[in-house]
């Protein structure tokens, strides 16, 4: 019981919470080569898509900052009423708990593939999810603490990797070029609209976050550091997987990150360092599905005045039950790229936020003085 | 990266919860520009 009240009263720090968004960001983004088909361009575009993160940025701090210390779900009420917001925090609610099903499926294809490969995917599972549930049920403290912990150990690691690879000799600068055979309107491509969706777009989910932190200055500037460090990283991953496989293997390998770290041969003393690799896509992807949980309870507990343990052990049923409907790895990847970042992520990243921003703008004050001269007409 | 053509194979092929969180989502997106619309008018008049 008093683990569950330490996360009613703990706020995060400013550099918390900065960890928390950029392991968040981060997370699963080391499992692809973003902006691949725009092939050795890939890097410009994640360049051009942060410039447009920052922008959608912008819509989530403003919607924020009209309704300072509340959550999503607070907000929504606040915006449309009862009636109209009860759906709408059901939704996002299935939002987040959808996200965190569809981040558990990714991280288990990663462990199948990589290293259990005998092991099926619900015993993945379940190791998984149990220790998230422990973590959540320890409070929103013990995540904010692990995000700092792991995010140095995380930066260390990637650090360590790259300079490595460049040991290695398997560095080619050259696979970079040429720049823009094809011009610069070559970018505009539906590549450039999944990368702002994803990792950008997926900061919708601490509108329910922020409200936790210190003060409200705070989260703006932790927040558009994440994004301009998330792009400084994304650049130089992708550059570093461009240039050791090049940019035609890159579009077409399943996990490039992992191929990269898995050619690391220096001397064959330094060498098969693939278990470092799955721990260190582990961590972000773990981290992801813990804040996208740990969203969809705030969300809901501002419409369900019920224990936190229950919603727990709620989400945490339809997060599994989720996870297992998908029927294998080439329809998750089909699903991805057709269905949840032009349909789901649009929706709910994109033009609901915007719409919400509308309707809180035009929604007119209520006047809590009484008007003087209302008072005169009446006597 | 919309694909009207094959929208219905789409449709088909995802889940209840995909399903369920597009049609949901689309719904909201019209109740709540009706309540922009409600809040501009009330502000006007």
């Amino acid at each position: 019981m008093g683990i569950i009240t330490d996360m009613e009263t703990f706020m995060i720090t400013k550099h918390q919470l900065f960890c928390m968004m950029m392991l968040f960001e981060i997370g699963s983004t080391t499992l692809f080569a973003l902006g691949i088909k725009s092939k050795q361009d890939a890097w410009i575009l994640i360049l051009l898509a942060t410039f447009f993160g920052f922008l959608l940025l912008l819509i989530y701090l403003f919607l924020q900052k009209r309704h300072p210390g509340k959550g999503i779900g607070e907000i929504i009420l606040e915006i449309c009423g009862p009636i109209v917001g009860f759906p709408i925090i059901i939704l996002y609610a299935g939002y987040f708990t959808y996200s965190a099903s569809i981040n558990l499926r990714d991280f288990c294809e990663l462990v199948s593939i990589t290293q259990l490969e005998y092991t099926p995917v619900p015993a993945i599972m379940i190791l998984i999810i149990v220790p998230v549930f422990y973590l959540l049920y320890c409070g929103v403290s013990v995540l904010a603490k692990l995000s700092e912990l792991l995010f140095v150990f995380f930066i260390i690691s990637i650090s360590l990797i790259l300079t490595l690879v460049i040991m290695s000799g398997i560095f080619h600068p050259q696979f970079l070029l040429p720049v823009l055979p094809n011009g610069f309107s070559s970018l505009w491509n539906t590549d450039l609209i999944k990368t702002i969706q994803f990792p950008y777009g997926e900061l919708v989910t601490f509108l329910a976050l922020w409200k936790l932190t210190e003060s409200s200055s705070k989260y703006i500037w932790a927040s558009v550091k994440t994004v301009a460090y998330t792009g400084i990283f994304l650049v130089i991953i992708v550059v570093f997987i461009i240039c050791t496989l090049g940019a035609d293997y890159a579009s077409v390998s399943v996990i490039p990150l992992f191929k990269v770290i898995r050619m690391i041969n220096i001397k064959n003393i330094i060498t098969n360092l693939n278990s470092l690799a799955v721990v260190l896509i582990f961590i972000g992807g773990f981290f992801k599905i813990c804040v996208f949980f740990f969203a969809a309870i705030l969300t809901l507990e501002s419409i369900f005045k019920m224990s936190r343990k229950i919603l727990i052990l709620i989400i945490g049923v339809i997060i599994c039950a989720n996870t297992l409907s998908i029927r294998g790895f080439i329809q998750h990847i089909w699903s991805s790229n057709f269905v949840r970042t032009p349909y789901i992520h649009g929706i709910f990243s994109f033009i609901l936020p915007m719409v919400l921003l509308l309707a809180s703008i035009a929604k007119p004050k209520k006047n809590r003085k009484t008007n003087p001269s209302k008072i005169n007409n009446m006597q | 990266m919309l694909d009207f053509k094959n929208i219905l194979l789409i449709w088909k092929e995802i889940s209840l919860f995909e399903q369920f969180l597009i049609i949901g989502g689309l719904l909201c997106i019209i109740i709540l520009l009706v309540v922009c619309i409600y809040y501009i008018f009330k502000r006007v008049y």
